[in-house]
């Protein structure tokens, strides 16, 4: 089983076996956030790579007051907003200041394609959206943290943590009922 | 009764809550299997992933990190133990004999460019060495 305390502290001795086992044991987490913030396929590894650099760094001020995935979680997640704010006017997709007004764009042919499969649609759904709601939408449903846990790793209010996850969830819902209507009209 | 909105769905919904153990109208039972179905693909982890040679790619890129902080380490304490030792020479040399220090100093800076020349050639070969060296990990 894997014992955090243990993997920490080989760590801490210069053991980097413990260290592959703590990137083994931890890159799926990682990969998500990164993979959901940051557009450029290319890019992906090379800064899930850099998040787990700075982890090895920053592991000697780890004092165990969160859950170690809560702490990583943290790291990945301020490397991706740093990447898009330096890479900001490069993304394909431009948001509206408030996200509360956001709503998706028109159709294209390749979309039409992709409605085939839900989860491959609705991931190309959440890539257009603010990366406040994607963030939320990732930690809760794909990693399984709490509230709590969302707002300690992002530092955004509980609360709005809860109305971004609602209405990113209202949203998407409302789009695939959208695009079911539609797709009966067609048909009959 | 009064309607479920969209914000109570979803809260039923993360409670664990399925359309069969609860009594709910038409819409409600349609609105709550669209936020299963939903939920179910937020749930679905992305079909691509990072490489198998992840943990290794990434260890190996830390210990080439690390192995460089030690060199540098090592080539600034070479510098430094090897201008100490001149500057203790002269200093004991200076307390056996004043004038053979003084000779020395003087050869010493007459051939200052070629010394140099030879220093810094020694520490552009440990350099490159270090570079070239492959280690095992």
């Amino acid at each position: 089983m894997f014992d955090e305390n243990e993997i920490v502290n080989r760590i801490l001795r210069n053991d980097l076996r413990a260290f592959e086992l703590l990137v083994n044991q931890y890159q799926k987490l990682v990969f998500f956030v990164i993979n959901r913030l940051v557009q450029n396929k290319q890019n992906k590894e090379d800064i899930c790579q850099e998040v787990f650099i700075k982890i090895h760094h920053s592991l000697p001020s780890f004092r165990f007051q969160s859950k170690l995935s809560t702490w990583i979680a943290r790291i990945a997640y301020l490397t991706a907003v740093n990447y898009l704010k330096s890479n900001k006017g490069k993304s394909s997709y431009e948001y509206r200041e408030n996200i509360d007004e956001y709503h998706f764009t028109d159709e294209n042919p390749e979309r039409e394609l992709m409605k085939k499969d839900t989860s491959l649609y609705v991931n190309h759904l959440i890539e257009q959206m603010p990366h406040q709601y994607k963030t939320v939408l990732t930690l809760y449903h794909l990693n399984e943290f709490s509230l709590t846990e969302i707002n300690e790793i992002t530092g955004i209010p509980e609360g709005t943590v809860k109305s971004y996850l609602f209405r990113a969830r209202k949203l998407l819902k409302e789009k695939l009922e959208k695009d079911i209507k539609q797709e009966n009209i067609w048909k009959s | 009764m009064e309607e479920l909105n969209d914000d109570e769905l979803q809260e039923l919904l993360s409670q664990g809550l399925t359309s069969g153990n609860k009594s709910l109208n038409d819409k409600e039972a349609g609105d709550l299997l669209a936020y299963q179905d939903l939920f179910k693909a937020l749930e679905t982890a992305p079909s691509t992933g990072l490489p198998l040679s992840f943990a290794s790619n990434v260890r190996r890129k830390l210990q080439e990190q690390l192995n460089r902080k030690s060199d540098i380490r090592f080539n600034i304490t070479a510098v430094s133990v090897f201008v100490l030792s001149l500057v203790l020479g002269y200093g004991l040399l200076q307390l056996i004999s004043e004038t053979t220090a003084d000779l020395v100093l003087n050869v010493v800076l007459k051939f200052k460019w070629i010394l140099i020349s030879v220093i810094g050639l020694f520490f552009c070969l440990l350099a490159i060495e270090q570079r070239l060296v492959k280690r095992e990990y």
